[in-house]
């Protein structure tokens, strides 16, 4: 663990005029120790603290308060008069630190559940270093589209020692309904009048997707059906098959990517024919069928928002009827959503995504829930990240203003209780403070 | 009267379905029969008057005569009786936001925004633009009032620019002052090195030279033939005696618009991606005399050239993404630089544009502004940014981009701060007249709610039974509206 360090405060005094670095007087400070007090906090839950105190121990929160509350003496401390806190974001489908973004799909199959995404995620990508700038602090590392049941996708914090940055190794499996399967397998090719071959293995219709769906679930469910009979000896017939048995019998969480309001409802339907419960994801046209998703009950990961796609979206012709409150709509209806910015980076990322959404009409506290409790709950970490309570993972923003306003930054991303970002400071500066002190692993 | 912004309405309505041509009639009658007073006579009751200029007024009121802006007061201002009264006492009214320099508002195959010749300045937006893109419509939405239209960046020498009002059935209606400049490219076109595009340069400025020597000899020696005096001296002499005597008109349409360039007539967007075409621009400005018509259109990366640029005392029109990344190869370490806030500390003028490829956030004027102010930049100067400043620079800086007397009254009425997140465009005003009233947007509404209003007639051919919706309250009122608006249809 990186210790905390004198000097990073004496950097974030010279720098901010609206944070006062905690007592510095020499005596001796534990490192493992933090008091982190702001003008307001939210928790992640809807409830807001007024001059919120949180006091963090080894990485997690022990303490939350308001006002003049006990603290341990021996605590570093960040304190900002102006400062707001959030809990730090979660973007529950991200693609994050993979090498090519435009393509990591495995191709030999189209049912791959047995492949993790991790694999292919570069811990040391400058993504991270990006996200963390966002205030995004966990991310879901979504599956590529490509496999009509694709990998499992992997949940990373986005900072910290390289050891402890992964949060769950193997995740959920997804799988896609639409055009995806097919438009982004870089080898699918029409037979154009020539004979069936390697290339021409993928579904090229959204029926072939959901008899390829259909396929693989159907030999699962024998299998499962067989491994309940005969335990343990029970053999598969293949990888992929035993995942699948494990998503049919809920050990392994599963979502499905869709975009269009008919495969939304494929989507249902076919999880409905196996038992399954889901996650949605992308869900562009969500808000076309919200009576079927409330009668479902399918907490969705929906985003980015825009009125206009761009980039591959565009070209898939499944994203042109787009709301801008989507996720206001969702909320509304009682749905669990999360937000994600997916493939956007820079003005697109997580917290804008937020400001758009509030744009189209979500509240503050909604889009706040959108990206922290929701996602986690989501991501089946509701009990560890998403909320500032005693207990949880000490991953936190501090905002020069209202989160989410246009007008708004982080100036402090503390990640596992560790401060991992400062506005400006640079990555080396904050690497070599970490540095500097010897003795700590 | 209001007949010029009545017919330009008419523009919207060419690419869309039926349904829009209901909301824009439907639009349209308050305008024609609402108002028993002048129009042109027009007093606009604000909540707040953003002037961008002066300071702020709360509690404002300004009038506005033939489109333009007579006085601007606090409430102590008297309205006339005459006046028609647009009352946004509950709102912000801002000036018009101004695009200093895009290349949309033309796409289409035909209208690509670049020539396949690398000189082409005898060519025209004028010919490119299209008034019934949706760009325009979306312009007017997000409260742009004031776009320059120019060629794309890849070409030599381009074409010439223009600025427009997102309304209008023509590009003339459209057109709020033509020719605005010169569109020239010293990042070299695709497929081309910089050793060509700047050869292209020269060239073009030398057989400017040299047409128009051998036109001002001829010229002298017409003169004297007519005089019926006798040749006496040498041709150089005689060049420089007839250069006195060419103008205009004895240019040909390929030489014309580099004789105003080059004899300081017509200002000059210059594009340049990355520092060493800025200082190329400068060299081949400064030998051909437009330095100081020059306005710099640049890629992220000019900031490190902000020294050269400072000290051409030119404004710079900068890129929308804002943001400048760079690795330093040694570290590794990542660096980010916020290109406004380079511009800003040196205190050169300096407009930003939006992206209209851009999903979300950059396809905003207000937002690239917040983002300004967001990354350290005063709030005064952030709003100056896309609108006075920005008007300066393209030289409508006397009569848009403010709120003023004497200046247009091409204004928006917003919800609430220009840089908020929740504020919308209520209203847009352009030289005195309501172009847009977002109650009546509907395919704003539309991207809000997720549902497609229609009036009843389009209901019954259009929708399927699927559609309804059970726990959606059905919003009576808007519902009672668009009937009403289709009878009177």
């Amino acid at each position: 663990m990186r210790p905390f360090k004198p000097m990073l405060f004496i950097l974030i005094t010279s720098l901010f005029a609206l944070i006062a670095a905690g007592p510095l007087h020499g005596e001796d400070k534990d490192d493992n120790l933090l008091v982190v007090r702001a003008a307001k906090i939210y928790r992640g839950d809807g409830t807001v603290l007024d001059n919120g105190v949180l006091v963090i121990k080894d990485g997690k929160i022990i303490q939350t308060g308001s006002g003049a509350i006990d603290v341990p003496e021996s605590a570093w401390s960040i304190s900002s008069e102006a400062g707001i806190v959030t809990p730090g974001l979660i973007d529950a489908s991200s693609l994050a630190g993979l090498i090519n973004k435009n393509s990591w799909t495995e191709h030999s199959s189209e049912i791959v559940p047995h492949l993790s995404v991790l694999d292919a995620v570069d811990l040391g990508s400058r993504d991270f270093e990006r996200l963390v700038r966002q205030g995004v602090t966990t991310v879901f590392v979504t599956p590529g589209s490509g496999s009509v049941i694709g990998c499992r996708g992997c949940v990373l914090k986005t900072a910290g020692p390289l050891d402890k940055r992964v949060v769950v190794e193997k995740g959920a499996v997804k799988a896609t309904m639409g055009r995806d399967s097919y438009s982004r397998g870089a080898y699918n090719r029409r037979p154009y009048g020539r004979e069936v071959s390697f290339m021409t293995r993928r579904p090229t219709t959204r029926m072939g997707v959901t008899a390829v769906f259909q396929d693989a679930l159907y030999a699962a469910a024998a299998f499962a059906a067989e491994r309940s009979k005969k335990g343990p000896k029970a053999t598969a017939p293949d990888q992929a098959t035993a995942v699948l048995a494990d998503v049919l019998d809920g050990k392994i969480p599963f979502r499905v990517q869709a975009r269009k309001d008919n495969d939304i409802v494929s989507a249902i339907r076919l999880c409905n024919e196996f038992g399954l419960d889901f996650v949605l994801e992308e869900a562009i046209e969500a808000h076309r069928c919200l009576p079927e998703l409330k009668a479902r009950g399918v907490p969705i990961v929906f985003g980015p928002v825009y009125a206009y796609p761009v980039g591959y979206r565009s070209r898939t012709r499944e994203a042109d009827r787009s709301c801008l409150n989507t996720v206001g709509l969702l909320q509304e209806a009682g749905l669990r959503v999360a937000l994600t910015a997916s493939d956007q980076s820079g003005e697109g990322a997580l917290p804008h995504q937020a400001t758009f959404a509030m744009r189209g009409g979500l509240s503050r506290a909604g889009a706040i829930d959108a990206t922290t409790a929701a996602p986690a709950e989501i991501l089946g970490l509701e009990e560890r990240i998403g909320k500032l309570e005693a207990g949880f993972d000490a991953d936190l923003v501090v905002w020069n203003g209202e989160p989410f306003a246009p007008t708004s930054h982080p100036i402090i991303v503390v990640v596992d209780g560790k401060p991992v970002y400062v506005y400006g400071v640079t990555q080396n500066e904050m690497n070599e403070l970490g540095a500097e002190e010897p003795g700590e692993k | 009267m209001s007949s010029r912004f009545l017919k330009e309405d008419g523009v919207l309505m060419m690419r869309f379905s039926k349904l829009f041509l209901f909301v824009l009639i439907a639009a349209l009658v308050p305008v024609l029969f609402g108002q028993a007073q002048d129009q042109n006579k027009v007093a606009l009751k604000a909540g707040r008057i953003i002037t961008v200029i002066d300071d702020e007024i709360v509690d404002g009121v300004i009038l506005i005569e033939d489109g333009r802006i007579t006085e601007v007061g606090d409430k102590d201002l008297e309205i006339p009786y005459d006046f028609w009264v647009i009352d946004a006492s509950d709102k912000v009214v801002f000036p018009g936001m101004v695009e200093a320099h895009t290349s949309e508002g033309m796409s289409g195959y035909i209208n690509r925004t670049n020539e396949s010749l690398p000189v082409v300045p005898f060519t025209s937006v004028f010919d490119a633009i299209d008034p019934s893109v949706l760009y325009y419509e979306d312009a007017l939405r997000d409260g742009t009032t004031t776009i320059l239209i120019s060629q794309g960046n890849n070409t030599v020498i381009g074409g010439m620019t223009r600025i427009v009002r997102p309304i209008g059935r023509t590009v003339a209606d459209m057109t709020v002052k033509a020719d605005t400049g010169l569109k020239i490219a010293f990042t070299p076109m695709s497929g081309q090195d910089r050793l060509t595009q700047m050869a292209l340069f020269r060239e073009t400025f030398r057989e400017l030279a040299e047409y128009k020597r051998n036109m001002a000899e001829s010229k002298y020696e017409k003169d004297l033939e007519e005089k019926e005096e006798t040749l006496k001296v040498s041709p150089d002499e005689a060049a420089k005696k007839g250069m006195e005597l060419l103008d205009e008109a004895d240019f040909d349409f390929k030489h014309l618009n580099l004789e105003r360039l080059v004899t300081g007539r017509l200002p000059a967007f210059v594009w340049c991606a990355e520092p060493i075409d800025v200082r190329n621009a400068i060299k081949i400005a400064e030998e051909n005399g437009f330095l100081d018509r020059l306005i710099f259109v640049l890629g992220n990366e000019c900031y490190k050239a902000i020294d050269a640029i400072k000290a051409t005392g030119r404004p710079v029109v900068l890129e929308s993404s804002m943001v400048y990344r760079e690795e330093d190869p040694l570290t590794g370490e990542e660096t980010e630089v916020f290109v406004p806030l380079a511009f800003y500390e040196v205190r050169i003028p300096f407009a930003i544009t939006s992206n209209q490829r851009d999903a979300y956030g950059a396809r905003y004027l207000w937002y690239q502004a917040a983002r300004l102010v967001r990354n350290g930049i005063p709030r005064d100067e952030a709003l100056r940014a896309i609108t006075f400043t920005a008007a300066s620079m393209i030289g409508v800086g006397n009569r848009l981009g403010a709120i003023m007397p004497s200046y247009d009254a091409t204004l928006i009425v917003l919800t609430g701060d220009p840089l908020n997140v929740g504020t919308w465009v209520d209203k847009v005003l352009i030289e005195g007249q309501v172009v847009y009233e977002r109650e009546k947007d509907y395919r704003l509404k539309e991207l809000l709610t997720g549902k497609t209003e229609t009036v009843e007639e389009e209901d019954k051919d259009e929708k399927a039974p699927e559609e309804k919706v059970p726990e959606e309250k059905a919003p009576g009122s808007e519902k009672d509206k668009a009937v009403k608006k289709g009878e009177k249809e």
